[in-house]
């Protein structure tokens, strides 16, 4: 958990080799530049969790899951994020669910559920975008 | 679109453990499932990415990414609202002194105005550009 306040900070080193990869192979990052952004990320994350907490809320959920962020996203107009994230999610889901057919033949009933509800949520989420 | 959907794959990450920690230091959260967390690590990286191009973009594309251009980019664009406070404009101290003169200027003409009805509930800051005011003139 978050014990001292630098644990809510990112790490310069990969914050500093996203800025790198998203612009031209000549640009220098200030450092002023490289920190802001980085705190400007954390800021980001909190905002949108802010935002997700309240999609639970009204789904009467304890849990933050995924459609939450998307929903959230979408609402604080960073729209353009949901197609590269929706492939990321999916992604993800798809080795958790080998993962769990791989690892758990029989005690598969806790982890089959998580997934198929998951999987309701990315069937909403396509519905919504039609 | 795509080339987004390219970067999000196989590039530099962010570690989905600290985006984690700061997604339950929110205090109306209580738990977050994993697939949420991974999700907000992911548009982190990308929130990363896209806000520096724009603000490269902005520069003129200079050889160097500065400060200055990405607190341009986040006082122009409305969605980036929630970051004005954390990166404010830098200013010089020229333009400072000319905003705290105006400023002055426009409470001493308010202090004009009410000066009868004097309210108590004014806020410090008059009372100490006035207190300046006295001992300037004195």
């Amino acid at each position: 958990m978050a014990e001292k306040l630098e644990d809510l900070n990112l790490p310069n080193s990969s914050v500093q080799k996203i800025i790198k990869e998203a612009l031209p192979d000549s640009v220098n990052i200030g450092k002023d530049a490289r920190s802001a952004l980085s705190r400007a990320a954390s800021v980001f994350v909190l905002y949108v969790t802010s935002q997700a907490s309240n999609e639970a809320q009204k789904g009467n959920r304890k849990t933050l899951i995924a459609k939450d962020v998307m929903t959230a996203l979408e609402e604080l107009e960073f729209d353009n994020f949901i197609e590269p994230l929706e492939e990321a999610l999916k992604e993800f889901k798809d080795s958790k669910v080998k993962r769990s057919r791989a690892k758990k033949p029989n005690g598969e009933s806790v982890a089959t559920e998580d997934v198929e509800d998951q999987h309701e949520t990315a069937d909403a989420d396509l519905k919504d975008d039609d | 679109m795509s080339d987004l959907t390219a970067e999000v794959k196989n590039k530099a990450h962010l570690p989905v453990s600290r985006i984690n920690t700061i997604m339950k230091s929110s205090s109306d959260v209580d738990t977050v499932n994993k697939a949420s967390s991974l999700l907000m690590c992911k548009a982190t990286e990308l929130f990363i990415r896209i806000l520096a191009l724009e603000a490269y973009k902005n520069a003129n594309h200079a050889k160097k990414l500065d400060y200055k251009h990405l607190a341009e980019v986040v006082h122009n664009e409305e969605k980036y609202n929630f970051l004005r406070d954390i990166m404010p404009k830098k200013i010089t101290v020229a333009e400072y002194k000319k905003i705290m003169a105006r400023k002055q200027g426009l409470e001493n003409d308010e202090k004009k105005d009410d000066e009868s009805s004097s309210s108590s509930s004014d806020d410090e800051d008059d009372s100490s550009s006035g207190s300046e005011d006295s001992s300037a003139s004195a």
